[in-house]
């Protein structure tokens, strides 16, 4: 080893990976004992070896489902975030931002309610899944060259708003009793009574979409010196573009069309994780997949032990961290994003 | 090492950006660039990375540029591109660590050779002080040189280099063009775009002058030619002066650049 050698490693995600993996074990067994009714770990323990038994059927068929679902989903939004800042050179790109889970949700609800596709279907993931990659598209793909910080904000306004009215108008149409509650769940994402097949259509789409983000990373890192010297560099940046906008898609699809649209954690993850891992954006990727998965369980949790009548969702937990920080970074950006606008 | 360029043409946004431009370089040579703004010298620069599709051929070593394989070519021909905004605060030491890139590595794990050819470069350019440093807190000045010592540091066969010395003062770009001489003496060949005419002069053994798309001169540094050509091109007159034994380029500007307000004290 040259002497010099050890320094390289400071920056090495060697010491936070490990740990947030610990922290998301740690969340996942308070995920499966916390709830109404709570489990000690030595009843998960019975449940666990007696699926019959009333602490089986509360584990497998009400806890688990939903201890898997929140760090998948989790993760779908941290790479989906971190791929997305370093991608747009932007550190307040979010898949929520861009509007990608709420044309998501529309897209969902619509399957749902006119084009009568069950809601625990791999159609409905598709459904999801074309209708986020037409918004990462139109700023990825189309506005995604070096796009203005307020190109990018004001396109994801208008493309949220959009979708979100048009998701209202879908669900008034439906003749649903339910139809506000409906629009909640969409908009907002919650991961209360989810069961196993809303993990079976989750988990292929949100695994293929990590795989993609997770590829990106070499070109995420070589896009601090910008587009030509990546290209420079041997990176391929057409196809760079399509893995992301389609890693983005599957993965927020997939999330929203069982959880509806949590928001904010692709943007609090990857700035959760900048703090140990530095800035690389090809690094950043798999610890704010990670930190996001921590994230939406511990979200989980929260508004499960949050005592009130009606049911906390997870993502009015995510917003109510998510949003000042959002305006954290933009204050503290404030004098660079202006060169932008 | 051999780059050719044949009959190479270039449109942009409808407007005839490289006119037929041809010639050769082999290594060992030290070109410099110049011609005025808007002239194509980027455009030219791209085409030559192979980051650029047009009309026209370039070949490296007798293959297109655009037929080699991303990372080959990446291995073959760095390059410095003009924009040097460094857009996130990765330490000096990773920033260099990109030019590793194309020979294989992987950020979250370099391999002993990697550390090892990183180690070398930040020694080389005296840079270990910054090693932990985010390059984005570096001056302006530092920077450029951080962004060159990474392009150096991909160890091609050749450099083409887009204003290497801007914004630095003339102390750090005759460090700069020191550096690229070296680069070059170890059998490599650099293209940089250069601006100031009389350092251009100097570091060159080859002077390419490009304007309005055209290559309107390519001869080794001569006199005579840069004279004829200052003139037409940049509206300026060179003089030579001997001092100490030295020569030294002096340049005027003609009739019709001079003005009131830009008289010397």
């Amino acid at each position: 080893m040259s002497p010099n050698s050890h320094h390289f490693k400071q920056n090495h995600p060697a010491r936070l990976t490990p740990l947030l993996y610990g922290v998301i074990v740690v969340l996942m067994l308070l995920s499966l004992m916390l709830g109404a009714a709570r489990l000690t770990p030595l009843a998960l323990w019975h449940g666990l070896w007696h699926p019959a038994s009333l602490e089986g059927l509360i584990l497998y068929e009400i806890r688990l489902p939903r201890s898997l679902l929140a760090p998948l989903i989790g993760a779908a939004f941290g790479a989906a975030g971190a791929a997305l800042q370093g991608f747009l050179r932007n550190p307040l790109a979010d898949p929520s931002v861009l509007g990608a889970p709420q044309m998501a949700a529309l897209g969902a609800a619509a399957a749902i309610f006119w084009g009568g596709i069950a809601s625990t279907s791999l159609g409905l993931a598709s459904v999801a899944i074309s209708f986020a990659l037409a918004s990462v598209g139109l700023v990825v793909l189309v506005a995604g060259r070096a796009a203005s910080t307020a190109t990018m904000l004001i396109a994801g306004l208008a493309i949220a708003s959009l979708a979100s009215a048009l998701l209202s108008f879908v669900l008034a149409l439906s003749q649903n009793p339910f139809a506000l509650a409906e629009v909640v769940f969409w908009l907002i994402g919650s991961l209360e009574d989810r069961s196993w097949a809303h993990v079976g259509i989750a988990v292929p789409p949100i695994l293929l979409g990590l795989g993609l983000l997770l590829s990106t990373r070499r070109g995420l890192s070589a896009l601090v010196l910008g587009e030509e010297a990546a290209a420079s560099l041997g990176v391929d940046l057409a196809g760079l573009r399509w893995r992301i906008a389609l890693g983005v898609a599957l993965a927020i699809g997939g999330a929203v069309s069982v959880a509806g649209a949590i928001g904010f954690v692709g943007l609090l993850a990857p700035h959760m994780v900048r703090a140990a891992m530095g800035q690389d954006a090809g690094r950043v990727v798999l610890p704010a997949a990670l930190a996001g998965a921590a994230l939406v369980l511990a979200a989980d949790i929260l508004a499960r032990l949050i005592p009130s009548p009606g049911e906390i969702k997870v993502g009015m937990v995510t917003a109510l961290v998510g949003v000042p920080v959002f305006l954290l970074v933009l204050v503290k950006n404030r004098a660079r994003f202006t060169e932008g606008l | 090492m051999r780059l050719a360029l044949h009959a190479v043409s270039q449109n942009l946004a409808g407007r005839k950006v490289l006119h037929d431009v041809s010639f050769s370089l082999a290594g060992g040579e030290r070109i410099a660039l110049i011609g005025p703004n808007g002239a194509g010298k980027s455009t030219l620069l791209r085409r030559m990375a192979g980051l650029m599709q047009g009309e026209g051929a370039v070949l490296f070593d007798d293959r297109p540029v655009d037929a080699l394989d991303a990372m080959a070519r990446a291995r073959a021909i760095a390059y410095l591109p003009q924009e040097k905004r460094i857009a996130w605060g990765i330490s000096v030491e990773a920033l260099i660590g990109l030019a590793r890139l194309p020979h294989g590595m992987v950020p979250d794990a370099p391999r002993l050779s990697d550390i090892r050819a990183i180690d070398a470069v930040l020694a080389r350019f005296s840079l270990d002080d910054w090693r932990h440093r985010p390059a984005t807190s570096l001056s302006g000045g530092e920077q450029a040189r951080v962004l060159l010592a990474r392009a150096m540091a991909v160890e091609a066969p050749l450099l083409l280099a887009d204003e290497p010395v801007a914004a630095l003062d003339p102390r750090q770009q005759y460090r700069v063009l020191d550096a690229l001489s070296r680069y070059a003496a170890e059998g490599r060949s650099v293209v940089a775009v250069l601006h100031d005419i009389a350092l251009a002069l100097r570091w060159a053994s080859r002077i390419l002058i490009l304007d309005n798309g055209a290559l309107v001169a390519d001869d080794a540094p001569d006199a005579a030619l840069i004279q004829a050509r200052l003139e037409a091109s940049f509206g300026l007159t060179a003089r030579f002066i001997e001092e100490d034994g030295a020569r030294h380029l002096l340049l005027l500007p003609s009739a019709a650049l001079q003005n009131e307000d830009l008289k010397m004290p």
